[in-house]
């Protein structure tokens, strides 16, 4: 039977009363999680449990890919002291991926999500009637209702569930605002987790296995449509030469869209490296037989290129869509053939730290249709 | 100041500039050209490397936007030119981010024929995305009347819009229209190349006084502009307090570095081993203050800011490209203006002044000593 602790009071109160206690205990050093200070907001590490009243877990904003940062705290050794890390589900896969990519480690790591209703783009953060915004996101969110202005890779987003939290906190329940319930998704979280912090109850629900409110089940549906939806509007699958020209023809090749994705985590960048440099003869031959080039040269060579590097992974999280200086959809492109390919090879992203990359395995008997 | 005074019928300098690099082509002081062109989905401009003629007709050599600083452009010729005598058409800032990259070794001048010209400023990239026909009107517009509402707020600082007889920017070419009879605009030379090119073309030079004034009074409202946004821009950078706010809403996301002309590193040591650090050094300086922004950012915008500031041309491509909205051309505008005076150097002034931070000087800096 799975465990859950009832909480009585509103979400946000409840989860800091409840990471001020295990500082306080010293079950964790720290605690990773986002703060707000007027328009900007940022993951912060906080060790002072004073300051975790500062503290915004659940503001809707992603201001860097929590995971791609938990591999930065992580991959030159693992941690010796716990730290809890409140972080959005598809952050939490995207650390999944990069662990497997031998790029972090989930040691000594106390990992607390909620059920996401998605985020906003990064620069509404400035704007004047946030806090109103904020409200209204909340209010849907309580009421089971996808919130308006979210990011469009949040809208087509239905991995919603954080299945390999070790806390769950479901924000899509109506009682959030006096109580709410941390349900224990792991054994690492019972170690956390004692009397002190609540009566143990056993819940009726176990997010790992699938089984959650059909609220939460409406809600995934809807965005799965969404997502259906989308891709009919988009049509990337039926671009052609001349339909790639024009979606990434305004490309100026800064690579941010590279340099945030959690993915995304060679130093070099194979398309930034020597190999890629525009030799005088390969110009020549280009120019001869096109008799214009673009210069800088292969913007989109690089698209395609990184979506090669990483569709298996992505997790459509949307940072580089928030991040391009030239509008271009680029989540809502790697988030949709990205799903196409992990269809293929049904694998889903971070669903599961011990099944293979698709791409690091050989299977004999794969993809057959595709020969030929 | 001398020069060579063409036809653009009904003002359209783009249609005047392209038929004078034609009749270049025709007389072999060019071979090709890099110019600005829309890109086939016409929302946006690119660079483009061509010795066809249709394709140089339908170029757009001084375009609305600046989506790739020129000099970047250019750098991806690092290896080597497919041809000897290559037109670039580009802006006074792109010019002078070019200037300082050839003295970094990323660009060869040899083959390159530099042709700037009078520069009105360009609209933000994301206004022109909105609707880029609406952003073709503006800019039209902008060219004939030099109105700087609807420009970026980099550029509206910008006093390096024209050659005078003071030097402040250096091309081998340049294209002027301030102060030209309607209908027409004139070609000056800007360097030893450009004359032998003006002489080799056999064109009548004519003396461009007409100029001299309205050039002199642009220059003189770009500078009050800039005096007047500094009293604003000032109290916020100084201090270390000031500064994290100027910057706490930077995500990290480094696109400033990424389309900066200047920051030609392929590796940027902000992104390497050297700032890689454990868990413990994270927490020890997480400790001191109870809490931490993770990543900080200061140190990349500070530490990038002491490896370029000295040739930082004010081209305002990182504010375009900053998702957070951060004035961070403006930022190292100011910042760049000050150390560039400290040492008497203006960045992209003149093929042979070297970096200063290439030379040694004895006595230098007396007064900072101790």
């Amino acid at each position: 039977m799975n465990k859950k602790i009832k909480i009585n009071k509103s979400v946000e109160t409840g989860l800091k009363e409840l990471l001020i206690s295990l500082l306080e205990s010293r079950k964790i050093k720290a605690v990773f999680t986002l703060e707000r200070n007027k328009d900007a907001v940022y993951y912060s590490l906080i060790t002072d449990l004073e300051k975790v009243d500062q503290a915004s877990p659940f503001l809707p904003f992603m201001p860097a890919n929590g995971g791609k940062l938990l591999s930065k705290l992580t991959d030159i050794k693992s941690i010796s002291e716990p730290i809890a890390a409140v972080i959005h589900p598809c952050e939490l896969a995207a650390f999944i991926e990069l662990i497997k990519k031998q790029q972090g480690s989930l040691d000594n790591l106390l990992i607390i999500s909620s059920v996401c209703p998605g985020v906003m783009p990064i620069n509404n953060i400035s704007e004047t009637n946030l806090d109103e915004k904020i409200k209204k996101y909340f209010e849907s969110a309580k009421n089971s209702n996808i919130p308006t202005g979210l990011r469009e890779n949040c809208e087509i987003c239905s991995r919603i569930i954080p299945t390999n939290a070790d806390i769950i906190i479901n924000l899509m329940d109506k009682d959030i605002d006096n109580s709410f319930e941390l349900y224990i998704n792991s054994e690492k979280a019972e170690k956390f987790l004692g009397d002190e912090n609540g009566e143990i109850l056993d819940s009726d629900f176990d997010f790992a296995n699938n089984t959650f409110p059909q609220n939460i089940k409406d809600i995934i549906s809807q965005k799965e449509k969404n997502r259906i939806a989308v891709n009919e509007k988009y049509k990337f699958d039926q671009l052609g030469m001349d339909g790639l020209i024009d979606l990434f023809g305004k490309c100026i090749g800064c690579h941010s869209c590279g340099g945030v994705c959690p993915i995304c985590y060679c130093e070099l960048c194979d398309f930034d490296s020597a190999e890629h440099e525009y030799k005088k003869n390969v110009l020549k031959s280009d120019l001869n037989s096109r008799a214009g080039v673009r210069l800088p040269p292969n913007t989109i060579l690089y698209q395609l290129g990184r979506l090669n590097h990483i569709s298996t992974s992505c997790v459509g999280c949307g940072m580089c869509t928030d991040v391009c200086p030239v509008d271009i959809p680029v989540g809502m492109i790697f988030s949709s053939i990205g799903n196409s390919v992990q269809e293929l090879f049904k694998y889903i992203p971070g669903e599961n730290l011990e099944e293979a990359n698709p791409i690091t395995v050989y299977k004999k008997e794969e993809l057959t249709n595709f020969e030929d | 100041m001398d020069g060579v005074i063409l036809k653009a019928q009904n003002n359209d300098f783009n249609k005047g500039i392209k038929s004078f690099l034609l009749s270049g082509l025709k007389n072999g002081v060019f071979d090709s050209f890099i110019l600005s062109m829309q890109v086939p989905a016409k929302d946006s401009y690119a660079w483009i490397l061509t010795y066809d003629e249709g394709l140089v007709k339908s170029s757009t050599p001084i375009s609305p936007i600046m989506t790739v600083q020129g000099a970047r452009a250019l750098k991806s010729l690092r290896t080597g030119t497919p041809t000897q005598k290559i037109a670039v058409v580009m802006r006074p800032c792109e010019m002078r981010a070019v200037i300082e990259l050839s003295k970094l070794n990323q660009i060869n001048l040899n083959d390159l024929i530099l042709i700037s010209y009078d520069c009105p400023g360009t609209l933000p990239i994301k206004n022109y995305l909105e609707d880029p026909e609406k952003g073709e009107e503006v800019f039209n517009k902008i060219l004939l009347d030099w109105d700087d509402k609807n420009i970026r707020e980099t550029c509206k600082l910008c006093d390096k819009v024209s050659v005078q007889e003071e030097k402040t920017f250096q091309s081998d070419l340049h294209i002027t229209t301030l102060g030209i009879e309607q209908n027409n605009f004139a070609i000056i030379s800007n360097s030893e190349k450009g004359i032998e090119i003006l002489n080799e073309l056999k064109l009548e030079i004519k003396n461009l006084s007409s100029r001299d004034e309205p050039v002199k009074k642009i220059i003189e409202t770009r500078r009050k502009n800039r005096e007047n946004s500094r009293k604003e821009l000032i109290p916020q950078l100084i201090g270390l307090d000031a500064l994290s706010e100027f910057f706490s809403k930077c995500i990290n996301c480094k696109v400033c570095r990424s389309v900066c002309p200047i920051c030609y590193c392929r590796q940027c040591y902000f992104s390497s081993e050297k700032v890689k650090y454990s868990m413990e050094d994270y927490l020890l300086q997480a400790s001191t203050r109870g809490n931490m922004k993770f990543l900080p950012s200061l140190l990349f915008q500070v530490g990038r800011m002491t490896h370029m500031s000295l040739s930082c041309v004010n081209c305002g491509a990182c504010e375009d490209a900053c998702p957070m909205d951060i004035k961070v051309g403006q930022a190292f505008s100011y910042v760049g203006d000050n150390v560039q005076k400290l040492f008497d150097y203006l960045p992209g002034r003149s093929f042979e002044e070297p970096l200063p931070l290439s030379v040694y000087r004895e006595e230098e800096f007396k007064e900072i000593e101790n």
